[in-house]
């Protein structure tokens, strides 16, 4: 258990937050609530990439972070238009 | 503990502070576009402070720069995320999101 699996549990954590404004309030919130947890979802794949201290691991925290802002992007689009 | 290791540990709590403060701000805030401001600290701040952990523990191998990149493209693709969203919240409140004729009346949004 270094300093890094540390910092991954205690960022972990901060995805209750965004679970509960999912949960909560208009779509629109959800989205952000949905956005910011893709976020953490990407700094807590860092962080354990290098807690495992494989270099290749780091890829999935990249393609986490562009899927996540695609995903964020046609949810915008679908949520001004049809929903 | 070293000054390597102290930096790294430094660089991690303010990353995780500014992403707990981050989720913190976006469920107490009430309505959308306050919610928004607070994303910000999430994916422009801590990404650049955990990427800075990791190159200062791993140098600019290809740990480090990847790390670097990724903290690279999360700040360069939130600001626009943001506003789509915002955008999106307000073609649903208004219709448009360029500034509508009553709030042009009032003087402004």
């Amino acid at each position: 258990m270094n300093q890094w699996m540390v910092a991954a549990l205690a960022l972990l954590a901060g995805l209750v937050p965004c679970g509960v404004v999912c949960l909560r309030g208009g779509p629109v919130d959800r989205l952000i609530g949905l956005e910011l947890a893709g976020t953490v979802d990407t700094l807590v794949l860092l962080v354990l990439a290098q807690a495992y201290d494989r270099a290749i691991y780091f890829d999935l925290a990249l393609a986490l972070a562009l899927l996540s802002f695609a995903g964020g992007l046609v949810f915008a689009r679908f949520l001004e238009r049809w929903i | 503990m070293s000054a390597a290791e102290a930096a790294v540990a430094a660089l991690l709590v303010l990353g995780v502070a500014a992403t707990w403060l981050s989720c913190l701000g976006v469920l107490l805030m009430g309505d959308p576009y306050d919610r928004l401001h607070y994303t910000a600290p999430a994916s422009a701040l801590a990404p650049v402070l955990i990427a800075a952990a990791v190159v200062v523990e791993e140098g600019l191998s290809a740990a480090g720069v990847k790390a670097l990149l990724i903290a690279l493209v999360l700040v360069g693709t939130s600001p626009v995320l943001g506003h789509a969203t915002a955008r999106a919240a307000r073609i649903r409140e208004h219709g448009q999101w360029t500034i509508t004729d009553a709030e042009r009346k009032q003087g402004g949004p």
